[in-house]
C-alpha cells in the first residue's frame, strides 16, 4: 500500500475544519446543552494540531511546532473526554486529567529539550493518547443516560478501540527505530486512518446523542405537559365542583335567611294592623299614621328581599330555552301587572315583535320590570305614552321599550342598572332599585346587551338584544 | 245561639251566606231562605312561631272561624295530635277537616309530618295544605311529591293573609267534601 502520509494529514485537518463547522452550528443549536462546546473546540484544537504538524519540517520551528502540535493534539481529547462529562452534566476528574497532562508536557519537553528522543515521546503520547481514551470511554460508560444509552455505548466502544490502537502502538514504538513521523511504515498508516475514522465517528456519534437526548427530551416534555394537563383539567373540575358547591350553599342560606326574616315582617304588618283595628277607640291620627308608617316599613323590606330572591334566581337558575311570542308575552304581562283604571290614564302599544328563544320566564320577568318602571315613571306627566317593538339592525332583534315618562339625566346612564342604584329619591317613586339590575342580569344570562337612551322630562328607551346564535343552537 | 256572619259565597251554583255556630255546626243559609247545616270540620294547624300562630288565628277570627282551629306548635304534637298521644290524647276522636302545615318546624319538619300521614293508612286521606313563608321550587317539588293537597305562601301583607285564609279556610272547611273519617 502506498499511501504518502503527508496526504493523509492534510485529508485528517480538512475532516477536523469541516467538524469545527459541524460542531459549531451543533454548539449554537443546542446552547442548553454543555458538551458541544467542547467538542468544537476539540476540532479546533486537533486542526491547530495538525497544522503545526505540517510546519515541523521547517527547522528552525521544528521543536517549537512539535510541542504545540502534541499539545493540542492531547488537548483535544481532553477537551473530548470534557465535553461528554459535561454533556452528561458531570464534571471532568480533574485529578486525574491535570497531572497527567503535566507529566506528558513535562516528559514531551524533556526528551525534546534535554534529551532529545523521537521514540520515547512517540511512546508518551501514545500512552497518553490511549490513557485520554479509556478514561472518556469509561465516563460513557458509567455517565451515560438511559435515553442515549446506545449511542454512547458505540461511542465508548469507538473510544475502547482507539485506545487499543495507541497502547498497540506505544508498545510497537518500543521496537522501532524509525525517526521520522511522515515515513509510511504500517504503523503510522495505522494511527493515522484510525485518526481518521475515530474522529469521523465520534462526530457522527455526538450527533445521534445530541438527538436522542433531544428526542427523549421532548417526549419526556409532551408526557409531562399531558400529565400536567390532565392534572390541571383534574383541577379545573375540582375547583369548579367546589365553587358550585359553595354557590349552592351560599343560595340555599340566603334563601333561608330571606325566609326566615319574613316572619318577623308579617309579625310587624300582622300587629300593627290588629293594633290599629281592635284598638281604634284607643290610637289617635298620629297614632294610625305612625303605625302605617310600620307597615309601610315591613312592606319596602318584604318587597327588596323578593327582589334580592328574584336576582338571585335569575343568577343562578338553569335557562329553559323555548320559542316565546314576545307580542303577547309583552301584553300579558301589561294586563297582568297594571291595574285597569291606571290603564286607562295610558296609551299603551305593542309593535309586532318577533319571537324570541329564551328562558320564558325569566323574559316575563325582564317585561314585567320594564313595564312597571315605565308605568311608574309615565304616570306623574300629562302625556302618557308607552310604546314596545323590535328593531333589525346587523341581522339582530333590538327589543325596545320607550316611554314619555320622567326620563334620566343621561349622565347617570352608567348607574341605572346597578343593584340598589336609583336615580330618584324614594318618596317620588317606590321600589328598591333592582329591577333594572334584574333586567340587565337576565339579559346578560342570554348572551345579549342592554342599554337605555333618556333625557331628564323627556322620557326614556330601553334596548336589549338576546344571542342569536344560542337560540339557532338551540332549535337545531 | 250566637251566629257571625262569614262570607257570601257560591255553593253548587247557589249563592248562600255562611254562618259558623258554636255549636260545632256551620250553618249555610241560601237565598231563597233555605238553611243547610253541616258538621264543623276541624281544622289543624301545625305552626311553632308563636307569632304566626297568633295572626293565623286573629285571621282566622277575622273570618269567624277561629274555633275551628287546634293547634300544635312543632312536628311532633301534630304527630301527637293525629295519634291521640300526649296532651292530644283526650281530644274527641276524629281526623282533622285539613291540616295547615308549615314547613320550618323543630324536632320534626313538616315534610316529615307529611310523609307519615300519606303513609299512614288511617290518616293518609287527610287534605293538607302547606303554609309556609317559602316558595321556593326545591320546597314546592318536595311537597307536591308527598302528595300535598295545596301549597300556600303566606303573604306579608295581613290583609292579603286574611283573605288568603279567608279563601283557605271557606273552601276546605265548607266547600270540599273531606274524604270518609276527616272533619268530624
Amino acid at each position: 500500500m502506498n499511501i504518502d502520509i503527508r496526504t493523509l494529514v492534510i485529508v485528517l485537518g480538512i475532516t477536523h475544519i469541516i467538524q469545527i463547522v459541524v460542531f459549531y452550528y451543533q454548539y449554537m443549536i443546542n446552547k442548553n446543552y454543555r458538551g458541544p462546546g467542547w467538542w468544537l473546540m476539540w476540532s479546533a484544537a486537533e486542526v491547530t494540531g495538525f497544522a503545526f504538524m505540517l510546519l515541523r519540517q521547517i527547522p528552525p520551528i521544528q521543536k517549537i511546532a512539535i510541542i504545540i502540535q502534541n499539545s493540542m493534539i492531547i488537548l483535544g481529547v481532553i477537551f473530548l473526554y470534557i465535553g461528554i462529562m459535561r454533556f452528561f452534566d458531570k464534571r471532568e476528574n480533574r485529578v486525574i486529567v491535570v497531572p497527567v497532562f503535566t507529566v506528558f508536557f513535562v516528559s514531551l519537553l524533556y526528551f525534546l529539550y534535554v534529551n532529545d528522543d523521537f521514540q520515547i515521546r512517540g511512546i508518551i503520547i501514545s500512552a497518553a493518547l490511549a490513557f485520554v481514551s479509556f478514561l472518556t470511554a469509561h465516563g460513557l460508560f458509567v455517565n451515560k443516560t438511559p435515553s442515549v444509552s446506545s449511542s454512547a455505548n458505540f461511542t465508548a466502544a469507538i473510544f475502547l478501540a482507539h485506545g487499543v490502537v495507541f497502547t498497540f502502538r506505544a508498545v510497537m514504538l518500543l521496537k522501532d527505530t524509525s525517526v521520522n513521523i511522515f515515513e509510511p511504515t504500517s504503523l503510522n498508516i495505522v494511527m493515522y486512518l484510525d485518526a481518521l475514522i475515530v474522529s469521523i465517528l465520534w462526530t457522527f456519534c455526538f450527533i445521534v446523542m445530541i438527538n436522542q437526548r433531544l428526542n427523549a427530551e421532548t417526549r419526556e416534555a409532551k408526557e409531562h405537559f399531558e400529565k400536567l394537563n390532565a392534572e390541571l383539567e383534574q383541577r379545573v373540575i375540582e375547583r369548579t365542583a367546589e365553587l358550585e358547591a359553595a354557590g349552592k350553599e351560599l343560595e340555599a342560606f340566603v334563601y333561608s335567611v330571606a325566609h326566615t326574616m319574613r316572619s318577623p315582617l308579617r309579625a310587624l304588618d300582622g300587629f300593627s294592623y290588629i293594633l290599629r283595628k281592635n284598638y281604634s277607640d284607643k290610637v289617635d291620627a298620629e297614632g294610625n299614621r305612625l303605625l302605617n308608617s310600620i307597615r309601610s316599613g315591613a312592606h319596602e323590606i318584604n318587597g327588596l328581599i323578593s327582589d334580592m330572591l328574584d336576582l338571585l334566581r335569575v343568577s343562578s337558575g338553569d335557562i329553559k330555552f323555548s320559542t316565546v311570542n314576545m307580542t303577547g308575552l309583552v301584553n300579558s304581562v301589561y294586563n297582568e301587572i297594571v291595574p285597569p283604571d291606571i290603564r286607562e290614564k295610558i296609551t299603551f302599544s305593542a309593535g309586532s315583535m318577533p319571537d324570541a328563544v329564551c328562558d320564558p320566564a325569566m323574559m316575563r320577568q325582564l317585561w314585567r320590570n320594564l313595564i312597571s318602571n315605565a308605568v311608574k315613571f309615565t304616570l306623574p306627566k300629562k302625556e302618557r305614552r308607552i310604546e314596545t317593538g323590535c328593531r333589525m339592525e346587523n341581522g339582530e332583534n333590538i327589543y325596545y321599550i320607550k316611554d314619555t315618562g320622567v326620563g334620566f339625566n343621561p349622565e347617570y346612564t352608567h348607574k341605572l342598572f346597578g343593584i340598589f342604584e336609583r336615580l330618584h329619591k324614594t318618596d317620588e317613586f317606590e321600589g328598591a332599585g333592582m329591577g333594572l339590575a334584574i333586567v340587565r342580569r337576565i339579559v346578560s344570562r342570554h348572551g345579549g346587551r342592554v342599554w337605555a337612551e333618556g333625557k331628564v322630562g323627556e322620557g326614556a328607551t330601553f334596548w336589549f338584544t338576546i344571542k342569536k346564535s344560542r337560540a339557532e343552537k338551540h332549535e337545531a | 245561639m250566637v251566629e257571625y256572619k262569614i262570607s257570601d259565597i257560591e255553593y253548587r251554583s247557589r249563592k248562600f251566606e255562611v254562618r259558623c255556630t258554636i255549636f260545632g255546626f256551620w250553618r249555610l243559609k241560601f237565598e231563597k231562605g233555605e238553611t243547610m247545616i253541616i258538621p264543623l270540620k276541624k281544622i289543624l294547624l301545625v305552626e311553632d312561631n308563636p307569632n304566626d300562630v297568633e295572626l293565623t288565628m286573629e285571621a282566622l277570627a277575622e273570618n269567624n272561624i277561629a274555633n275551628a282551629v287546634d293547634v300544635a306548635s312543632d312536628g311532633e304534637e301534630a304527630l301527637d295530635y293525629l295519634y291521640y298521644k300526649g296532651k292530644f290524647s283526650s281530644r274527641p276522636p276524629g281526623n282533622p277537616g285539613v291540616i295547615l302545615l308549615d314547613l320550618k318546624l323543630p324536632k320534626i319538619n313538616g315534610l316529615e309530618v307529611l310523609g307519615k300521614i300519606r303513609s299512614d293508612a288511617a290518616l293518609k286521606f287527610i287534605p293538607v295544605v302547606i303554609l309556609t313563608s317559602s316558595n321556593e321550587e326545591s320546597d314546592l317539588t318536595a311537597g307536591y311529591s308527598l302528595g300535598v293537597n295545596a301549597y300556600v305562601v303566606k303573604p306579608v301583607d295581613f290583609s292579603e293573609f286574611v283573605k288568603a285564609i279567608r279563601t283557605l279556610g271557606l273552601f276546605w272547611a265548607i266547600i270540599n267534601e273531606p274524604p270518609p273519617g276527616c272533619g268530624k
